[in-house]
């Protein structure tokens, strides 16, 4: 019998959630794309409304499931279904956008019990549109919030960027790990 | 030569600066022109690619990740022995020779490979695997070779604007570790990006594997004085650009850096090998301000501040810890660094999870992780320089500390199966 786990991705529209599934996953992934039809039209065509999936498959047949979430504040119902059991959570944020400390701050109150129970690892995205806020403010962001997470530069194109934040989530959980 | 003359072998370049560039195409362009050609990256078969750039790894990756059937010539001054074996290294300066020798054999085997293809066995091919071994270029293999492309030394320029003075004449006491850190990093180099053309960066340094490591512990045993390396000397210009609102250049060996007036603001006008070597040895630097502007002709790239100074401080350490630093005092991380943007060094994430859960002395953290000193100093160094280690009785909040997750097992093939993709 193969056995499952989840790992959930969550942050604000355009964070690059869909893109970095699409990254990782070992399979095509599974989207639930629709027309925007409020602000995020300004940003993309598309945006996720229910979910986007994909899928590591280990040595063993253990399947890792990868969930992402919709972006708008409107569908975090599914936010609240897809952390049931996850391994951990990563928050990417959308640096370009215009409060993304306070998507950040935002987020980690949504998903605080999953926060407190697994781990946190945070992704900052597309600071090669825009380097402010330099990272030293999500960092501050987090002490404020009583949340200690790695915060790196990524690029969500870039699988080796999300390998390495997805490496420091998974120590997190438990740096006693050896590979 | 065992290549079949009829095929046309694509060759494409990424990462190259213009001198190599430049000596490619006349090499392209020379007697070899019916069997190999110069391309662009969609119609190649073979890319070729500057290991010696600082964002390597990610170009070298990204390349992989889109060509998974393509084998890729790496150039290095060092090779990289954590290199896929789809890199075959050759090693700088580079002969036309051995460029020759190594695009036939790869001709060969791709001339082998289809045949196979078409008669569904493998034909014999010289200098394919199994057969004679190719003394120009296997995976991973080092020539010593004569100059055809010698390495972009960059130019030195004479000082425009001078405040010259030796690493050591740096306004700090060194066994004051506090100070020390203080002069470091300035307050204002905490927040804002000058350029993100660095940011890519993230090169995997292997320091208990080389040679020069090996050495150096030898002879200085386990601590090092970062003022007497060019970490010291990038110290002392940060503290000079800020009181003086100018860039300041430090040239040390054959690295040479601008670090800038503003917060964050830094440049690096060498390769990664020449950096790394640079700060390897003891030695003095040339210290002097630049008129403003002037640094963008100096064919620097950006770089964060405190990136580089990560870099050059672990490329300082070489597993060693600064002076004045003891192993049995606990320390703790106070926050992750930017892993994505540094050099890394092996089991750096583990170090840092491990390190920010709770304050470890240095001996403590290598014999529960069971990871090598070296490994554990040049760490601590690193981020020491960039002022994120804290001693217990500094401490700044307290972490909460996990207990071991129970999933070992699903982590660690989790682990393994995201790094062998």
């Amino acid at each position: 019998m193969t056995s499952h786990c989840k790992i959930l991705f969550s942050g604000p529209v355009g964070a690059g959630k869909s893109t970095a599934i699409r990254t990782l996953s070992d399979t095509r992934p599974v989207v639930t794309e629709a027309r925007a039809t409020d602000e995020t039209r300004e940003r993309k065509r598309l945006t996720t409304v229910a979910m986007d999936y994909g899928v590591l498959r280990l040595d063993d047949g253990t399947q890792v499931h990868l969930y992402g979430t919709p972006g708008q504040e409107r569908f975090d119902f599914m936010w609240e279904i897809l952390q049931d059991g996850a391994l951990g959570l990563v928050i990417l944020i959308d640096n370009a956008a215009a409060e993304p400390i306070e998507h950040l701050r935002a987020f980690i109150d949504a998903y605080r019990p999953l926060i407190d129970a697994t781990a946190l690892a945070v992704g900052v995205t597309r600071t090669d549109i825009s380097p402010e806020p330099h990272i030293d403010v999500y960092w501050k962001a987090l002490d404020e919030a009583g949340v200690s997470a790695p915060v790196f530069t990524v690029d969500a194109r870039r699988r080796a960027d999300l390998v390495l934040l997805l490496e420091a989530l998974l120590f997190s959980l438990d740096p006693g790990v050896r590979v | 030569m065992a290549g079949d003359e009829s095929v046309t072998v694509g060759v494409h370049a990424a990462g190259i600066d213009d001198g190599i560039r430049r000596a490619l195409e006349a090499f392209f362009s020379g007697p070899c022109r019916e069997r190999f050609a110069f391309t662009d990256e969609k119609a190649a078969d073979v890319a070729i690619i500057d290991l010696d750039i600082r964002r390597y790894h990610g170009l070298l990756d990204d390349y992989l990740e889109r060509h998974r059937d393509r084998v890729v010539i790496g150039l290095a001054f060092e090779p990289d022995d954590s290199l896929t074996d789809r890199v075959m290294v050759m090693r700088k300066p580079l002969r036309s020779e051995d460029l020759r020798k190594t695009l036939d054999r790869l001709a060969a085997e791709r001339c082998a490979r289809a045949a196979e293809a078409a008669l569904g066995e493998p034909p014999a091919v010289d200098g394919a695997p199994g057969t004679a071994p190719d003394p120009v270029a296997t995976p991973r293999a080092e020539q010593p070779v004569a100059p055809l492309l010698e390495p972009a030394v960059p130019p030195v320029t004479e000082p425009v604007a001078v405040v010259e003075e030796p690493v050591r004449k740096a306004s700090v006491d060194p066994g004051d570790r506090r100070s020390h850190r203080g002069r470091r990093r300035p307050d204002h180099l905490a927040d804002v990006a000058m350029s993100v053309a660095g940011r890519a960066d993230r090169p995997l340094f292997r320091a208990h594997h080389s040679a020069q490591r090996r050495a150096a512990v030898g002879a200085d045993g386990r601590w090092y004085d970062p003022d007497q390396h060019a970490q010291g000397a990038v110290v002392a210009a940060a503290d000079l650009a800020r009181r003086s609102g100018q860039p300041v250049e430090v040239v040390f060996g054959a690295a040479r850096m601008v670090i800038g007036p503003g917060p964050g603001e830094a440049a690096i006008c060498c390769n990664d090998t020449q950096l790394r070597i640079a700060c390897s040895q003891k030695g003095r630097a040339t210290i002097r301000t630049l008129p403003t502007g002037e640094r963008s002709g100096l064919g620097a790239v950006d770089v964060r501040y405190e990136h580089l100074l990560w870099d050059v401080a672990l490329y300082s350490s070489m597993g060693r810890l600064p002076t004045g630093v003891a192993p049995d005092v606990p320390y703790r991380l106070t926050r992750w660094p930017d892993l994505a943007r540094v050099t890394l060094i092996p089991d750096a994430t583990r170090l840092a999870a491990y390190w920010t859960q709770g304050a470890r002395t240095i001996d403590e953290v290598g014999q529960v992780l069971g990871i090598d000193d070296a490994s554990v100093a040049s760490f601590f160094s690193a981020a020491e320089a960039v002022d994120l280690m804290v001693r217990e009785d500094e401490g700044r909040g307290h972490r909460r500390s996990r207990q071991p997750s129970g999933r070992r097992r699903l982590l660690s093939r989790l682990i393994g199966r995201l790094r062998a993709a």
